[in-house]
């Protein structure tokens, strides 16, 4: 198979494309993609200030070392969540990338922060640590990007997350969650930074061929919690489709958003400040207050005179 | 010696019979496939893979489906989609 733009071997075949390419046009490729992702759904302005949510992992690694090659200013924002060993080797592989690239990295610790990490807080609170790593993670990535005075906030999330987070709020009719979900999901709140994804149209096996094609060392190991997820069956389903019909998964996604409007959007009525530090929610305190006072019963100090912005 | 089967395989021996395989690792476990020449296309079906949720190197080389691989060759299937 050859190259369709310079007819060198292929290193890569894209049926949804509908082309091969060798391995430097692949590349150029993707950050093309991507730059039309972020102009598309206009999730940045060139030179914005934005931080990247680092997992250690290939999605967000990837999106970092694209972010850069394409001229943003990018920072790194790494979460220990304290989970035995896993979460060790996570923050070493996001650690060594930094150092590599001589790149800012900063570093949240649960363990060292509040004093234990999700899997024992979730043992004691008797909740689903995936749940509750999500619902610490957003919150943590939030309050951080804010303070720091961060304007944007990008995560890894790639096509195959974004059609497998698609398929199960359709199958569940999930209305709230399809009218939000979105390449670019704004501030509408001065306590909100924007979250983006400028790897919503980019495939996992290309973000995969990316990451070898530009020798990242990424975390390969599945989180232990994440066993028997769902989003898994998502994917694989997908994954299917896509091999029968190429081109499915991108255009279930895309014209999802064409349509999205149908939806009717409800996220930021009945929202107001959390009694205890002051960010969104939709009670009285946040649910990760809530979850800081049953664990160590007592809540974080209010941080508001720390805030970069709002 | 009192050993049979592989353990009579040793020095030379052994090598020649593993050159004339092709060796495929998956999630890190290895398998020997007796062929010739085999396409990376029927390397994904043989173990029941999605072409979609896979990538194919040798030698640190990223392969496309048509390519075949020889005997002698190693080639390393990584997946997207973690194994349980």
């Amino acid at each position: 198979m050859k190259c369709k733009k310079c007819g060198k071997k292929a290193a890569i075949r894209l049926r949804a494309h509908h082309i091969s390419l060798c391995g430097e046009d692949f590349l150029s490729f993707v950050l093309n993609r991507v730059q039309q992702t972020i102009k598309r759904y206009k999730l940045f302005v060139p030179k914005e200030r934005m931080v990247v949510a680092v997992s250690g992992g290939k999605d967000s690694l990837a999106l970092f070392d694209i972010l850069q090659r394409l001229g943003y200013p990018v920072e790194g924002f790494h979460i220990d969540l304290g989970i035995d060993g896993f979460s060790q080797r996570a923050r070493e592989a996001a650690e060594a990338f930094f150092v590599e690239r001589e790149a800012p990295l900063h570093l949240y610790s649960l363990n060292e922060n509040i004093g234990a990490g999700v899997p024992k807080i979730a043992s004691q609170l008797r909740r689903s640590p995936c749940s509750l790593c999500g619902l610490m993670r957003r919150y943590i990535m939030n309050r951080f990007a804010w303070e720091k005075g961060f304007s944007a906030l990008a995560t890894g999330h790639n096509l195959d997350d974004e059609g497998a987070a698609l398929l199960g709020n359709v199958t569940r009719w999930q209305i709230g969650y399809l009218a939000r979900q979105a390449p670019l999901l704004p501030a509408f709140h001065p306590r909100l930074v924007k979250k983006a994804k400028p790897l919503a149209l980019v495939s996992e096996r290309e973000v995969l061929a990316y990451c070898i094609l530009r020798a990242i060392a990424y975390h390969e190991e599945q989180c232990p919690h994440a066993k028997g997820a769902t989003s898994r069956s998502h994917k694989e389903a997908l994954n299917l489709l896509e091999y029968y019909s190429p081109g499915s998964k991108i255009r279930f996604y895309q014209e999802f958003l064409k349509h999205q409007g149908i939806f009717p959007d409800s996220a930021s009525q009945g929202l107001q400040e959390c009694a205890v530090c002051g960010f969104l929610t939709t009670r009285e305190r946040c649910q990760f207050c809530e979850v800081l006072e049953h664990y160590k019963g007592s809540p974080i100090p209010v941080r508001r005179s720390e805030a970069g912005k709002g | 010696m009192s050993g049979h089967g592989p353990a009579l395989l040793t020095g030379g021996r052994l090598h020649a019979i593993i050159s004339f395989m092709i060796r495929v690792v998956i999630n890190g476990k290895e398998y020997q496939l007796g062929k010739r020449k085999m396409r990376i296309e029927a390397v994904l079906r043989r173990f029941h893979i999605n072409p979609e949720t896979a990538l194919a190197l040798r030698q640190e080389e990223l392969l496309t489906e048509d390519e075949a691989l020889f005997e002698g060759d190693t080639c390393i299937i990584m997946r997207t989609i973690a194994e349980q």
